[in-house]
């Protein structure tokens, strides 16, 4: 598969995310559930908006004739995943103890969120440390 | 380690953009690789050294 088919997949799947995500908020809107809507809504457009950039920059390099992806950025890549998943751990640990919690229903949140809210921490953690060692350097 | 990519795609007249194109590599990486700040995988380094005509050792100098 080229870059330029593998990058039309890519901007296919990401329009049927963002698709999605205004959705869900539509449908959470309907039923009256805002607290998720209020609090996960603008964490989702911040992951959305990042994406969107991120993929316009991306599209814009493939037109100029570089390649989708070299050893340097699949190396960051396999580091930001690693992070993303060994703190995506963490974040569900602590996430599973603070539904047991006040805290957690205090903020308007119940047990069914813990999900939305570990992908997006997920999310959030690899395009972190994607960013931090793309800057830092070194071996990747 | 320090290398002389610079030094050797000024010679070339090539800009980053060219020698990024020329290698398969995306500009950026030729940016992290010029300043230091990037080593490399072996593949690599034999392709820039290809493409400015010259040997891997003559062009990463490698310091203890």
């Amino acid at each position: 598969m080229n870059d330029k088919t593998r990058l039309g997949l890519i901007i296919i799947l990401t329009i049927t995310v963002i698709l999605m995500v205004i959705a869900l908020g539509v449908i959470f809107l309907i039923k009256g559930d805002y607290s998720r809507v209020t609090i996960l809504g603008p964490l989702a457009i911040i992951i959305v908006v990042t994406a969107a950039v991120s993929l316009y920059k991306v599209y814009q390099r493939v037109k100029q004739g570089f390649p989708l992806k070299d050893e340097r950025s699949k190396g960051l890549e396999r580091q930001a995943a690693t992070w993303a998943f060994y703190v995506g751990i963490y974040w569900l640990l602590i996430l599973s103890w603070l539904s047991e919690t006040s805290y957690f229903t205090a903020w308007g949140l119940a047990p069914r969120h813990i999900g939305e809210l570990g992908i997006i921490g997920m999310a959030l953690v690899f395009s972190l440390a994607y960013w931090h060692f793309s800057r830092r350097g070194g071996r990747v | 380690m320090v290398n002389r990519i610079k030094e050797l795609r000024a010679r070339h007249n090539l800009t980053q953009d060219d020698l990024a194109k020329k290698v398969g590599v995306r500009r950026e990486t030729i940016v992290f690789l010029e300043q230091g700040k990037y080593n490399p995988s072996l593949q690599l380094a034999y392709d820039v050294a290809r493409v400015l005509q010259t040997k891997i050792d003559d062009l990463f100098i490698f310091e203890k």
